[in-house]
């Protein structure tokens, strides 16, 4: 199964990241695990948008596929780095 | 670094987004922006979700004080103030995959000082003018 590339919004907070759980969840009920979030656009991320990633990484690996982030601002990376999910998820 | 004290009213999260980059705009932090953005995102989350319970009709106050590179930010909640809460240190293995948990760790580590006082977070972070 190929890799679907998802462009993050510049804010993912709270709403935004119940926006993007529905198309993620989306694709993975029609069998799509595996992704690459471009984060090209995205300045700013909280715990929340963390959280959503967290789960629906979960449900990637446990059939099989996994989630890839792309092109982490740096503020973007240091919340990754602080709370450790660089260690959990390949950055490229 | 002029003196600012203020203080925001407002329900739900439908709006907070707007309410928090004024309140950046109105402190002349552009530097901090990112930080002062988390932090206060973070906190207005945690008052929305474990002190109000999901109630979009109770108020969240906000103030914020800004006197000689000293910001002093509360946000309060209208909860009954009895609940326990922990503020992470760091975290754990364990803890990776949790899908929360984070919130209250990320304002620590974006301040000097973050405590919960019955409904209310203070938090206070050293700034400089650039």
């Amino acid at each position: 199964m190929n890799e679907i590339t998802i462009d993050m919004p510049a804010m993912f907070s709270v709403e935004e990241a119940s926006a993007f759980r529905d198309t993620v969840k989306t694709y993975i009920s029609s069998g799509q695990t595996s992704f690459v979030l471009d984060f090209k656009n995205c300045t700013f991320i909280d715990s929340t948008g963390l959280g959503v990633i967290v789960s629906l990484y979960k449900k990637c690996a446990e059939n099989g596929g996994t989630i890839r982030l792309r092109s982490l601002h740096p503020n973007v990376y240091k919340i990754f780095e602080l709370t450790r999910l660089t260690n959990v998820f390949e950055i490229i | 670094m002029e003196t600012v004290q203020k203080e925001v009213m407002f329900c739900g999260l439908g709006n907070h987004q707007v309410i928090i980059e004024d309140i950046i705009q109105d402190l002349e932090l552009e530097s901090y922006a990112f930080d002062i953005r988390l932090i206060l995102m973070e906190a207005v989350t945690n008052a929305y979700y474990h002190g109000n319970l999901s109630d979009c009709t109770k108020p969240i106050i906000i103030r914020y004080l800004l006197c000689g590179g000293l910001l002093n930010l509360q946000v309060e909640d209208s909860g009954d103030g009895v609940r326990d809460l922990q503020i992470p240190q760091e975290i754990g293995d364990g803890e990776l995959l949790e899908d929360g948990g984070r919130g209250l760790y990320l304002i620590r580590c974006f301040s000097d000082s973050v405590e919960m006082i019955r409904n209310t977070m203070f938090i206070s972070k050293n700034v400089c003018a650039h």
